[in-house]
């Protein structure tokens, strides 16, 4: 069970990092965006494209999330910074078209073929739970970037204005607090640990353009789960997610029902994030008051 | 008035590329539908390469009868309805007599129908459904079916005295035909299956799959599956310390991914033709046109496909029906990359050469001969 | 060549019905409905598990019809107490659900390797009977828009606080809508099963759902001509591309993968320069009775 325990938290961290640049740019702006999650399959080719140019893989990782960040940056001024009055709904099926205009020209440039980046890793066993020195500097690098991101927000000028931004944004800006500097600022580091988050994913597997797509749905529900515009909800929303995935798939319900062993099959991974977003969705607290009461 | 823009752009574009087209009246042409975006699109792009090998070849020859042969390559985006458009297009504007084919069955079928609607010619190099057996004189598989190779897989495992497996394939029509295949004859020869995985493709991570195998504790693993997944499977598994030896079905198409863990630890029954001259020259084409790029199986079945069609087409000319009629005659004596090729009368490629393989020091050797 | 351009005719009146059912949901009442497959799929799949069980044609296709709006209800429940962007991804998450059912369940339709329907020999007859829904659908989104109901729609799409003071119960209007444009799209998915002849998950993807949005955004939500013009330009754009990808002799995998970038281009660029689509609803200015 220990191993499970294991592979919960270095499948958790691969989601957190991503999920907290989505519930952060909700935060502020009210915005699922569909794109940030192309914005780490981004980051994970930089990072490739890094290597290639003989770049040491962290120094590839930095340029990468760099590189990212601005593009998340130039994205919003290009595209979403004229979109700030229309409905959140119509945010996401821009974001979509973002996506969907990245994911292609990704392919166009990589081709579509899966890609590798080469790394050693060694095996570290502890107490009968075994992992690699890679998971271990996953899980490092995630809980160090999350440590950051509460420095940042509750312990510089900048995060805590961009905390007054995501509470009342109207009332910040009348206060003084520069709002589209600072929705600069959150575009920035949004697309920065999406593309460390893409690269630590590239790291451990492997890239391919629809990478995206497959890595969706899990991080949304841990987005949701968390409560979708709480940084650091997304965050146990990960965790939280990871570790159901991974107990619902061992533990042997035949047995426990006191029949024939039986377990989930492995391939349900997917339908329970999916499920536990639906599930969390449809019970959290109404949104809106409802009108025929 | 957008519309209309665009419909003139199309046409002038039309106009333009007439004038310098490549396609001349000698030319014979034949389509290929492959998923180049989506999913598995190595494996399919792999697949096109190896028609383009033959292609290359039998022109380098003289054509087939004097005339070029010309690949039209469509995209099938791994979506029935794409895959129907791309084989409406050849069929019906191209005016091919043939198509070869790289697609599940959700795709191959579809095809299927309406290649015997249109009295033409589809060849399939990668689907192994039995539902494929529904269009004699239509389809064609060069693929074989996987009940025949998962039969002897399960069979081998058995006589190795291995007592308990588990099996991990992908969720679609071949690695579920694998596993059933293989199962059933590993259990009628007194083995036991564990576990069983059906892992979802393209997923990032495998580590859960492969912990359940882990918890299961089986003596082996019967196995199949492309490239990519397998090569992520590989490395969850030797990362989770499942050191046991895993058997598979076409252990040539995966991607190993650390050479000193899997050595000697994987084998298992593949196609037996790879081997042979003409294996090898594909395999010396394939080197000198894309150097430095890692081949898959695919391409000898690629290969294969277009060189029976060309021979067909040497004999009968380019009328559908006559190159489906002259096909199984075409195949007698040949002996192409995967193999002799002989097909039952619904088209399905019977008795395929299969040879025992075993991973060691980096490459598979041959260890034995199914009879 | 006249097979081909029938063929597309019939894919392109397919997809138009989804985008007039898409276009009732969102462009009259503001449902954001990001699993607009779902009732397709579910269409579709009533066919094929129809035809796995042996029950006769006409059965399954009223299985179909029955059962989407069954489910849409359900959906639309959560709409009650959810704003509409929590909603949308709750629609999101249904319609994958309902594909990873079907694919990790393989005793239900087939899993991966899905169920084939005896297809529509006849391309004629496809294409005449995907005119014919195209023309009942677009009919009855006309009546709905142009009717009370449609004025009654648009008010709560734009004030459903004002609809309730109005004495109008929202929830019911969009169930009622729900019900309907469910079964329209149902239908589509039903004729998509019998014209491709083929019912597999990989057909029922997000992606799909987004590009029946496409469309609706394309062509201008509100306005039906509109939004079947969005699907015609989608869909010819797809497969004029199959064309010039072989004049341009690129490589094919380079321009199968710019041609999805043209759909991405297209759906961010109508939003920042024509966000009410190509043939914009008009406004009308009237009180809730239609005087």
């Amino acid at each position: 069970m220990l191993q499970v325990l294991v592979n919960s938290i270095v499948y958790g961290s691969e989601i957190a990092i991503i999920a907290v640049g989505i519930a952060l740019s909700y935060s502020i702006l009210r915005f699922a965006n569909f794109a940030h999650i192309q914005y780490a399959v981004v980051g994970g080719y930089a990072t490739y494209a890094g290597t290639k140019l003989g770049l040491p893989i962290v120094a590839a990782i930095a340029v990468g999330a760099v590189l990212v960040g601005g593009l998340a940056v130039l994205v919003d001024a290009l595209v979403f910074s004229r979109l700030r009055a229309i409905a959140p709904e119509g945010k996401m099926i821009v974001s979509w078209g973002v996506a969907l205009f990245i994911r292609a020209i990704i392919a166009s440039v990589f081709g579509g073929s899966a890609i590798i980046i080469e790394t050693s890793s060694s095996t570290i066993q502890v107490g009968g739970a075994i992992f690699t020195s890679l998971d271990l500097i996953v899980v490092l690098a995630t809980v160090g970037f999350m440590v950051l991101l509460q420095l940042f927000l509750y312990h510089t000028r900048h995060g805590s204005a961009l905390r007054a931004l995501a509470s009342n944004y109207d009332l910040a800006v009348t206060r003084g607090i520069p709002g589209d500097r600072m929705i600069r600022l959150m575009w920035f580091v949004t697309g920065a640990y999406a593309a460390i988050g893409g690269s630590l994913i590239a790291l451990e597997t492997r890239l391919q353009p629809n990478m995206d797509l497959i890595i969706l749905l899990p991080v949304f529900a841990a987005v949701t789960i968390g409560g979708l515009s709480n940084v650091f909800g997304a965050v146990i929303g990960a965790f939280v997610l990871s570790l159901a995935q991974n107990v619902v798939i061992a533990v042997d319900f035949g047995s426990l029902l006191g029949g024939d062993p039986w377990f989930v099959p492995s391939q349900f991974r997917d339908y329970i994030a999916v499920l536990a977003m639906v599930v969390v969705l449809v019970l959290r607290p109404a949104s809106v008051r409802p009108a025929n009461a | 008035m957008k519309r209309n823009t665009m419909l003139a752009a199309i046409g002038a574009a039309a106009l333009a590329m007439a004038g310098m087209s490549p396609v001349m009246a000698e030319d014979i042409t034949i389509g290929v539908i492959a998923n180049l975006t989506g999913q598995d699109v190595n494996t399919s792009v792999q697949m096109a390469r190896g028609v383009e090998i033959a292609a290359d070849e039998i022109n380098k020859a003289g054509g087939i009868g004097g005339k070029t042969i010309k690949l039209i390559v469509e995209d099938s985006e791994y979506k029935t309805q794409e895959a129907l458009t791309a084989a409406t297009k050849l069929y019906d504007v191209d005016k091919v007599p043939a198509v070869i084919m790289f697609g599940g069955s959700s795709l191959m079928i579809a095809v299927a129908e309406l290649a015997k609607q249109e009295g033409k010619v589809l060849i399939n190099t990668s689907s192994s459904s039995a539902k494929l057996g529904d269009y004699p004189g239509t389809l064609f598989s060069i693929l074989p079916l996987d009940d025949i190779l998962g039969k002897e897989l399960g069979k081998y495992i058995a006589k190795k005295g291995i007592k308990t497996v588990a099996t991990v394939v992908p969720n679609n029509t071949f690695g579920l035909g694998v596993a059933d295949a293989a199962g059933a004859a590993f259990k009628e020869a007194g083995g036991k299956v564990v576990k069983s995985v059906a892992y979802t493709e393209g997923q990032p991570d495998y580590r859960a799959d492969m912990q359940s195998v882990v918890a299961a504790a089986p003596e082996a693993i019967i196995s199949a599956g492309y490239g990519d997944d397998s090569r992520t499977i590989f490395k969850n598994a030797r990362e989770l310390g499942l050191n046991v030896p895993w058997f598979a079905a076409y252990p040539s198409i995966f991607t190993v991914e650390n050479d000193a863990w899997m050595n000697g630890k994987l084998s298992g029954v593949d196609n037996g033709g790879y081997s042979n001259d003409t294996g090898k020259a594909v395999l010396a084409a394939y080197k000198a046109k894309w150097p430095g790029e890692e081949p898959l199986a695919h391409i000898y079945y690629g290969y294969d496909a277009l060189k029976v069609l060309a021979a067909a087409m040497a004999k009968v000319g380019e009328d559908p029906k006559a190159i489906a009629a002259e096909l199984p005659n075409a195949v007698k004596g040949y002996v192409g990359a995967t193999g002799a090729i002989a097909w039952d009368d619904r088209g399905q490629r019977i008795d395929p050469p299969l040879d025992l393989i075993e991973y060691k020091d980096g490459k598979f050797e041959t260890v034995g001969t199914i009879q | 060549m006249i097979s081909f351009a029938i063929y597309a005719l019939t894919i392109i009146a397919i997809w138009s019905v989804m985008a007039i059912s898409l276009n009732i949901q969102f462009g009259m009442t503001g449902l954001v409905n990001f699993g607009q497959i779902l009732p397709f799929a579910i269409g579709a799949y009533a066919v094929g598990i129809g035809i796995e069980a042996g029950i006769p044609w006409w059965a399954g296709i009223l299985a179909g019809l029955v059962a989407a709006p069954l489910v849409g209800l359900l959906v639309i429940l959560p709409a009650r107490r959810q704003s509409q962007d929590y909603w949308a991804l709750i629609t999101l998450g249904a319609g994958e659900l309902f594909r990873l059912t079907m694919l990790n369940v393989p005793s239900i339709a087939g899993g991966a390797d899905g169920v084939t329907i005896s297809r529509l020999g006849d391309r004629n007859l496809a294409l005449g009977l995907a005119v014919g829904l195209l023309v009942v659908a677009y009919l009855v989104g006309q009546r709905i828009s142009r009717g009370p109901l449609g004025r009654m729609l648009r008010v709560i799409r734009e004030d459903e606080v004002l609809a309730a003071t109005l004495g109008r119960n929202p929830m019911a209007y969009r169930m009622k809508v729900t019900v309907v444009t469910w079964a329209m799209a149902a239908a589509a998915g039903i004729l998509f099963g019998y014209v491709v002849g083929y019912i597999a998950p990989t057909s029922f993807l997000v992606t799909d759902t987004f590009l029946v949005w496409t469309a609706v955004i394309l062509g201008g939500p509100g306005r039906n001509i509109g939004v079947v013009i969005g699907a015609a330009i989608l869909i010819l754009l797809s497969v004029s591309t199959r064309f010039m990808a072989e004049w341009s002799g690129l490589p094919s995998d380079l321009v199968a993968n710019l041609r999805l970038a043209v759909f991405g281009l297209v759906l961010v660029l109508m939003f920042l320069f024509r966000p009410q689509g190509l043939f914009p609803e008009t406004r009308e200015v009237r009180d809730v009775d239609g005087r």
